[in-house]
């Protein structure tokens, strides 16, 4: 993006962003050399043939780069506004805000400006780090979507297909968003308008994420402002029903993940009424086919057929005996195994949409014995409502719409922000969770959080929510979320404070760069 | 078995004129208690056979609560009489005291009931579209589907169901799913085929007299039947939950209370003679299971094992039933099918428990023999067939006379769900109402409270764990305003698992308004 520029020797980073790179394979290499770009602000000559040198440094932090030294480009400073950072430096009044090579160089209130800094006066503005979306939700990101949640089983020897009722929590099939995107610079511009920077593509159902910018530009056939070099994080649904919560209790307990098979249910208690027999004591080497085959516990009613039944039992069988060692032999590999390894030993985050307050509860029991595990719970505020002396304690963070709702059954609203905030349980805003709302209010984006401020949540803490604290959750908060040195230069421009105030976006920038205008 | 002397003590003690007296009631909620009250100890009046203890252990406890004390209320404890001013403790979800001037341990938190009557939960064996979600499909995680936030809960809480026996499935027979609603010549089929079989007496139940399949028609098979192994019956699924609002943890009970079958599946020649091999089956498979055990207990090191025998046809619900683990539950209306479950399950020797039973008042010597538990509907009607208006169709004293000869009944509502029709007391939120029905039918009052409690916890084998007030048992108890089962009594407070699941101050899916009495 911008090699050209770099300069300098701040190895560190560069080797951070290359690990990543080895990650994802050369094929990205370049696209990673425009997120070391990003990275780096404090660079020497720097071009991809140079990457292999670069590996040898051992540390893997990132840049600490010193706030003293020099940035290698222009430098522009914005002086007089109100800057809610977003980070531990709170509102800073009257600040100076330093921009450098697309990351913020300093901010604070007795900053010293370069003297060939170019000056921007922004008094009476109040400046906002770019809004993190944690939870943008895609739901046209489907294949084929007529097909979706469509299950094959197999009943002696014949295949039936039970149309699904197009949830792909149901059908347990892996949606994986980087597969699906359509990598149009225009679908962004909704999110622009209102203030998200950072998107985190997610779509309905049970798949894998995708970070971007809001500013997407397309350059020569390529898409730029694809964060690819974040990663991918884990998402999905939960309702009460055993379909989609087996998908999160193989998950969290890592235990026989299989790909594409999340629909076959654990064994029942073993209550009566159940006709089920108990696994053979001899290896049933019948060799079914285990990623093709479904548990015939599914199927019911007139199919429950003689051959049916043997087909249960040998399936039994053969999972039996393979229960300890690796008999299972078609134990296909999913491109969510090793993301959900890594949430189990709480590297990485879950995200888990749950669709009602039993869901709440349900995800609560699943995760509770898993203690490393980060667990990212997207829910709507009156269910959150109901179940907040359960969510006490239980290391949940929480992502929800801001918004003033009403308590179930009732007529009496209550502020989401401020009973999390009481209760000390984690949360982030996602502003797009309702898209319509998300539309409609693009002049004036953060109206229904300064509802929540004036309704008794702390402004700093509703800033938070927006920004650094969705950036924490998801493990990005070292590029983005609070205007602090070395972070993405994404500010937001209003006209007045938005949070104590009915504030117009006036401005957006993303990596520096001015994007948007609201005239 | 019946005793008349005990349950006349229970009514004096029990029945409030519900008058001008209630506010003086109220005022003088010590005073009455201290005078009238003394333990009634009693013992059970009827047995509905030993239950087994089930799962009692297994179901998680709730978490670890705050000691209640519910202190100055009149206590139906259901068995064990009624205690006038007693004090209760609920703690980790069980009765740990109950009884007069028990010393509230500090820090409990007290709850005042002076001039309230405490009950039981009432426990109702149907529960449609209440705190599960969706259909749980068989096979699956049953508890994966539960709705603690189900409003319906809150309705049923509201007249105090705490306790329900939910149906999951359909279910259905193999011989097709016959019902009373098929007519013929003006007759319901069931009729015609009791006809055939109670007017000609060398006919018994075993000989081949069904309706064709096709047509509906009677039909004497004069052909040999084929033998063809015979299919299990689908049973419905049952879950039974409490209604435990908010609280996921404690909510299913267990999974299958009963071999429940539609009544087409029994009915019929063909369907009873398919019947009576696979309860030999389940039979035969439990005692080759017992020998293999014992061969394989007597093996030496070394040995090899001998094949454990094969299922085959049997299924898990069949075999909790020979084992006498659970009841058969089936709808038995007309005197025909009672007489004709009633002699099967006595053939056969399992344990029934009969729904509707609208004709048991003709069968009483069969049903009383029988041991079987039966759940009557006293609003339910049905019209006497012509010609033999003195012996068939509903009767409304059939509580009465179930009383005088020991045969437990529970009782259920119009309908199994909640529904706008409650507005009409026809659904479930009306089974308080449709209690009080028993006793203008006859009932005794305590009987009457019987039936919405003990009873049915026995029928659903739960009797260790709910019905009753007794140290020991789950703490779901109900705090009334008046009689249980005056209609104008309204539930103040419900626990579920010692936990406070219902005020009726909180919750405004009944209507709060002083009343001017």
């Amino acid at each position: 993006m911008r090699q050209d520029k770099i300069s300098g020797n701040s190895v560190h980073a560069v080797h951070a962003v290359n690990r990543l790179a080895v990650k994802t394979g050369p094929r990205r290499r370049l696209l990673v050399g425009g997120i070391c770009g990003l990275v780096l602000w404090a660079s020497g000559p720097w071009s991809s043939a140079s990457l292999g040198a670069l590996v040898q440094d051992k540390a893997a932090e990132a840049a600490v780069a010193s706030d003293k030294q020099l940035p290698s480009g222009p430098v522009t400073a914005y002086v007089g506004a109100t800057v809610r950072t977003g980070g531990p430096a709170g509102t800073l009044q009257n600040a100076t805000l330093l921009v450098a090579d697309g990351r913020v160089w300093q901010v604070g209130v007795d900053v010293e400006i370069p003297a060939d800094a170019r000056l921007v006066d922004w008094s009476g503005k109040t400046v906002l780090p770019g809004i993190v979306d944690p939870y943008y939700v895609d739901s046209s990101l489907r294949p084929g979507s007529g097909s979706s949640g469509r299950r094959v089983i197999n009943v002696g020897g014949r295949t039936i297909e039970i149309p699904g009722d197009g949830s792909a929590a149901e059908s347990g099939e892996l949606l994986r968003v980087r597969d699906l995107w359509n990598p149009n610079p225009d679908q962004t511009q909704v999110a622009m308008r209102s203030g998200v920077t950072t998107l985190h593509w997610v779509t309905s159902g049970y798949g894998l994420s995708l970070f971007s910018s809001s500013h997407l530009v397309s350059e020569g056939g390529t898409i730029k402002g694809l964060e690819e070099a974040w990663g991918e994080r884990v998402f999905t649904a939960a309702s009460p029903n055993a379909a989609s919560l087996e998908i999160i209790r193989r998950g969290i307990s890592g235990q026989a993940n299989r790909a594409g098979s999340a629909t076959a249910a654990a064994p029942p208690a073993g209550g009566p009424g159940r006709g089920r027999r108990p696994p053979r004591l001899e290896d049933d080497e019948s060799g079914a086919d285990m990623s093709t085959e479904n548990r015939s516990e599914e199927v019911v009613g007139e199919w429950a057929s003689d051959d049916l039944t043997d087909a249960e039992f040998q399936q039994e069988g053969s999972e039996g005996a393979s229960g300890g060692g690796s008999a299972g032999g078609a134990a296909a590999t999913s491109p969510a195994d090793g993301l959900w390894e890594k949430v189990r030993a709480g590297e990485l985050p879950v995200l888990i949409n749950a669709n009602s307050a039993a869901a709440i509860l349900h995800v609560l029991k699943i995760v509770k014995p898993a203690e490393k595990a980060k667990v990212l719970l997207v829910a709507n505020a009156t269910d959150l409502y109901q179940v907040r002396d359960a969510l006490v304690g239980s290391r949940v963070h929480v992502i929800v719409r801001p918004r003033l709702e009403k308590v179930s059954n009732s007529a009496i609203r209550f502020n989401v922000g401020r009973e999390l905030s009481a209760r000390s349980i984690p949360f982030s805003f996602s502003l797009s969770a309702n898209q319509a709302d998300f539309q409609q209010s693009q002049d004036t984006p953060l109206f229904p959080v300064a509802t929540l401020v004036k309704t008794g949540l702390d402004a700093d803490r509703a800033v938070q929510a927006l920004t650094l604290h969705p950036a924490q959750a998801l493990g990005i908060d070292k590029w983005v979320g609070s205007l602090e040195a070395n972070k993405q230069a994404n500010l937001l421009v209003f006209d007045r404070d938005p949070l104590t105030d009915v504030g117009r976006l006036e401005q957006v920038h993303v990596g520096g760069k001015l994007v948007y205008e609201n005239r | 078995m019946w005793e008349g002397s005990w349950s006349m003590k229970i009514d004096n003690a029990n029945v409030e004129p519900r008058s001008a007296e209630v506010t003086r009631r109220r005022a003088l909620g010590v005073g009455v208690g201290l005078g009238l009250s003394g333990w009634v100890a009693l013992r059970a009046p009827f047995s509905v056979g030993q239950e087994p203890a089930v799962d009692a252990a297994k179901t998680p406890a709730a978490p670890t609560s705050p000691l209640v004390a519910i202190v100055g209320g009149d206590v139906h404890t259901v068995t064990q009489g009624i205690v006038r001013n007693a004090t209760v403790l609920l703690k980790d979800g069980k009765i740990i005291g109950l009884g007069q001037g028990l010393e509230v341990p500090a820090g409990a938190e007290i709850v005042d009931a002076k001039g309230k009557v405490i009950t039981p939960g009432f426990v109702s064996l149907n529960l449609s579209g209440t705190g599960i979600s969706g259909s749980p499909a068989a096979g699956s995680r049953l508890e994966d589907s539960l709705n603690p936030f189900d409003n319906n809960l809150r309705f049923a809480l509201g007249v105090g169901i705490t306790t329900g026996c939910a149906q999951l499935s359909a279910g259905g027979g193999p011989g097709g799913r016959r019902r009373s609603e098929d007519r013929f010549l003006g007759l319901e089929a069931d009729e015609v085929l009791a006809e055939l079989t109670e007017r000609q007496d060398d006919l018994d139940y075993g000989r081949p007299v069904s309706l064709c399949p096709c047509c509906g028609l009677p039909a004497l098979i004069f052909e040999p039947i084929e033998e063809t192994p015979p299919t299990p019956i689908t049973t419905r699924n049952h879950a039974v939950i409490k209604l435990s609002y908010g609280h996921l943890d404690g909510m299913l009970v267990k999974a299958d209370a009963f071999y429940d079958v539609t009544p087409g599946s029994l009915s019929g020649a063909l369907n009873q003679h398919n019947w009576r091999r696979q309860i030999k089956a389940a039979r035969e498979y439990l005692q080759k299971l017992a020998e293999y055990e014992k061969t394989v207990q007597a093996l030496k090191e070394g040995q090899e094992r001998p094949r454990p025998p094969a299922k085959g046809t049997v299924t898990d619900g069949l075999i909790a039933l020979v084992k006498g683990e659970v009841r058969l539950r089936t709808r038995a209306e007309t005197l025909s099918e009672i007489r004709s479950q009633v002699a099967l399950a006595k053939e056969l020797d399992y344990r029934l428990c009969l729904d509707g039973v609208t004709e048991g008042w003709l069968a009483i010597p069969e049903l009383s023999e029988s041991g079987a538990g039966t759940v009557l509907t006293p609003r339910s009607r049905r019209d006497a067939r012509r010609g033999e208006e003195d012996r068939s169709g509903s009767f409304v004293e059939m509580p009465l006379l179930f009383e005088g000869r020991g045969i437990p009944f529970a009782v259920a509502p119009l309908a199994a769900s909640v529904s706008l029709n409650g507005l009409a007391g026809r659904d479930l939120t009306s089974l308080p109402l449709e209690a009080a029905f028993l006793v203008r039918g006859g009932a005794s009052q305590s009987k009457a409270l019987e039936a919405l409690t003990i009873v049915p916890a026995r029928l659903l084998g739960l009797a260790d764990r709910v019905g009753s007030l007794e140290v020991g048992k789950d703490a779901d108890l109900l705090i009334l305003d008046g009689p249980p089962l005056d209609y104008r009594t309204y539930v103040e407070t419900a626990f579920v698992n010692g936990q406070r699941v219902y005020d009726r101050e909180d919750n405004p899916v009944w209507p709060v308004f002083p009343r001017p009495h």
